[in-house]
């Protein structure tokens, strides 16, 4: 119990230091936030503008404890009913490609981790880490080439009213995709993968289980779990971070989209917001890590 | 036996033939940096408006990607290229000579091409819309991207080296502070947390790769930390201390030169390859080198459809240079990583 309190004690103090750290860089840099935008005394004010910034801060947080992340500086909506609008497509971005990159890179992770000197498992490193060191918006720019040019089949608008399997499919597979094999993720997870693999290929347990004749891939999911889950917690930021990019290239309406906007028009109020709700997500995943290896992992509990 | 040559050897050990291929890319990029443009007939500034969208001089490089539509629409545009320069042309004479050249203006594009052949100058890899060499562009590139490059380097390693060596040789608070300060920027995403500084400063490509060398500050601090924790335990840095040695020089020399500089370079260039992956993007997105400078990405994003519309030069060409530069660099250090790797296990 005590470490439970413990770890959530740290997620909430890293969410403090986050939050005065976004805040810092937005206000104490040189320039009149009111005054950049030509702000009447009345929006200044709801964004408490008018405060000295100790207050300001601590106002600011309050408000978004309570999920009122202000008004937006450049047209006044509301900026949490603006994330809520672009949150859902993005999330599904999100976890789309996770879910695409973890499907490619643990069969070929395991192979080479298994085979690590073969030559189709040298072959899978050298490839696997050349695709995903080529930038996404090149990637991006390769594959929207490449199935304009040859299919002439160029989805751009979102699937609006009612669910049909198609066209949604259209529209979200090219994005996942981009995210899934660019942005560096699925390198990262090859190679975390086939390490973790070695390691456990080599450990003792997984001998004696050999020589009893027992079924061994139940030892080696046991044993997977925590540093697959690890990874992911990792590159949940990069994952995060590309988002900007793919969702500018496919025109894309989510988030990352949105803050790229919100920065090309200087949206001070919008852009704390997305990226205090990031990495509010961000630090819930590391949060379930901890907590999973707690459980998982009774030598934690001490 | 046949005697091998050091340079085979160097190949057969571990990562030789990464390094080679790093290397050698490494080195072109450097030299296109310091040279510039010195050494091409055309500069990144000229516009050579008589030869708008020229494509690659060698033939197998004109047809290499050109579709019969392309080649369709470069015959158009050729035509409605002269069209506008028969416009723009007398409208400057008038301006300048008042009249002097009278009517003759119109045969003079036709005969504008045969003159830069008898000059010998040539736009080797074609030109873009503005009628710029991108042979020209390529090279202004190079230099946009390896400058801000080093300038994150020098922010991530000359931070991230002596928090590591602290956070590994004193242990304790200093470590924890450290470890505190680094988890809290890794919550961070990489590419929002420089957009908010964008939104926040000026947008400078300076400004920004200073934010993504501290945003790799975790990194390289992560990684001497615990090497240090290791070393700081060994019999040669105990005796050290028993030699009264002041903590500046076990820390500086006997821990980080004498142990940590090989991780010290292959960081140096696995953060070149990182920070030319953002200063690409952050141009693609707008927020890196503006326009009337040259960065690679702000090429791609300014002839976003050309590839579509038959002129891939102009922006394969980038792509191609992008690549290969992080390529060169993650290689590289990948391949001195291996290197490191291998003898440290010998």
């Amino acid at each position: 119990m005590r470490i439970i309190a413990k770890i959530v004690g740290f997620f909430a103090g890293s969410m403090l230091l986050v939050s005065l750290l976004i805040f810092a860089i937005v206000h104490l840099t040189p320039g009149d936030i009111a005054e950049i935008h030509n702000l009447s005394p009345s929006t200044a004010h709801t964004l408490h503008l008018d405060r000295p910034e100790a207050v300001q801060y601590v106002l600011w947080l309050r408000d978004c404890l309570m999920l009122d992340f202000g008004i937006s500086m450049v047209n006044g909506t509301k900026v949490s009913a603006l994330i809520a609008e672009y949150a859902p497509p993005t999330l599904l971005l999100t976890f789309g490609s996770l879910f695409l990159s973890l499907l490619i890179a643990i069969p070929l992770g395991v192979y080479r981790g298994l085979r690590p000197v073969s030559p189709l498992g040298k072959f899978i490193s050298l490839a696997v880490y050349t695709l995903s060191s080529i930038p996404v918006f090149v990637l991006g720019y390769i594959v929207l080439a490449v199935v304009f040019g040859f299919f002439h089949f160029f989805v751009t608008t979102p699937p609006e009213g009612e669910f049909h399997f198609w066209p949604w499919l259209s529209y979200y597979s090219l994005p996942i995709g981009v995210l899934a094999v660019g942005n560096g993720t699925i390198g990262e997870f090859v190679r975390f993968i086939s390490l973790e693999v070695q390691n456990v290929n080599g450990a003792m347990f997984i001998k004696a289980a050999r020589a009893r004749g027992s079924r061994l891939w139940k030892h080696f999911f046991r044993s997977m779990i925590l540093p697959i889950f690890n990874i992911i917690v990792t590159n949940m930021a990069v994952l995060l971070g590309g988002l900007v990019v793919v969702e500018r290239i496919f025109n894309f309406h989510g988030l990352g989209w949105l803050s790229w906007e919100a920065t090309l028009k200087r949206d001070f109020s919008v852009i704390m917001g997305i990226t205090l709700v990031m990495a509010f997500l961000i630090r819930v995943f590391m949060l379930a890590n901890d907590l999973l290896a707690v459980w998982l992992d009774p030598r934690m509990r001490e | 036996m046949k005697q091998r040559g050091p340079f085979r050897l160097f190949l057969k050990q571990p990562g030789g033939w990464r390094i080679l291929a790093g290397g050698v890319i490494v080195f072109l990029l450097a030299m296109a940096t310091i040279t510039g443009s010195a050494w091409t007939s055309y500069k990144s500034e000229d516009l050579d408006l008589e030869n708008l969208l020229v494509p690659p001089s060698a033939g197998w490089l004109k047809r290499l990607m050109t579709t019969e539509e392309g080649l369709r629409v470069q015959e158009q545009n050729k035509a409605g290229g002269r069209g506008q320069l028969n416009h723009v042309r007398p409208a400057n004479a008038d301006d300048e000579d008042l009249g002097f050249l009278g009517n003759d203006s119109a045969p003079e594009p036709a005969e504008t091409p045969k003159a830069t052949e008898a000059t010998g100058k040539t736009h080797v890899l074609g030109t873009d819309k503005n009628g710029r060499d991108m042979l020209a562009l390529l090279i202004a590139g190079a230099r946009n991207c390896f400058l801000p490059g080093l300038v994150t380097c020098a922010f991530a390693l000359g931070l991230g080296v002596p928090l590591g060596l602290f956070a590994g040789y004193y242990g304790g608070r200093v470590r924890k502070i450290v470890g505190t300060f680094n988890s809290t920027i890794l919550s961070l995403p990489r590419l929002v947390l420089i957009l908010v500084v964008i939104c926040a400063l000026e947008p400078n490509v300076y400004y920004t790769m200073g934010v993504l060398g501290a945003t790799l500050i975790p990194r390289v601090s992560e990684l001497i930390a615990t090497r240090v924790r290791i070393l700081s335990n060994m019999g040669f840095i105990l005796a050290a201390k028993e030699a009264a040695l002041s903590d500046f020089k076990i820390l500086y020399r006997h821990l980080f030169w004498y142990q940590n500089r090989a991780v010290f370079f292959i960081q140096f260039s696995l953060i070149m390859a990182e920070s030319i992956l953002v200063e690409t993007t952050l141009s693609y997105l707008q927020f890196g080198t503006k326009p009337p400078e040259v960065s690679w990405g702000n090429i791609i994003e300014g002839s976003q459809m050309s590839f579509f519309s038959g002129f891939y030069w102009i922006t394969f060409f980038p792509a191609v240079a992008i690549i290969l530069a992080i390529l060169g660099f993650f290689y590289l250090g990948d391949g001195l990583n291996a290197r490191l790797a291998w003898k440290e296990g010998r």
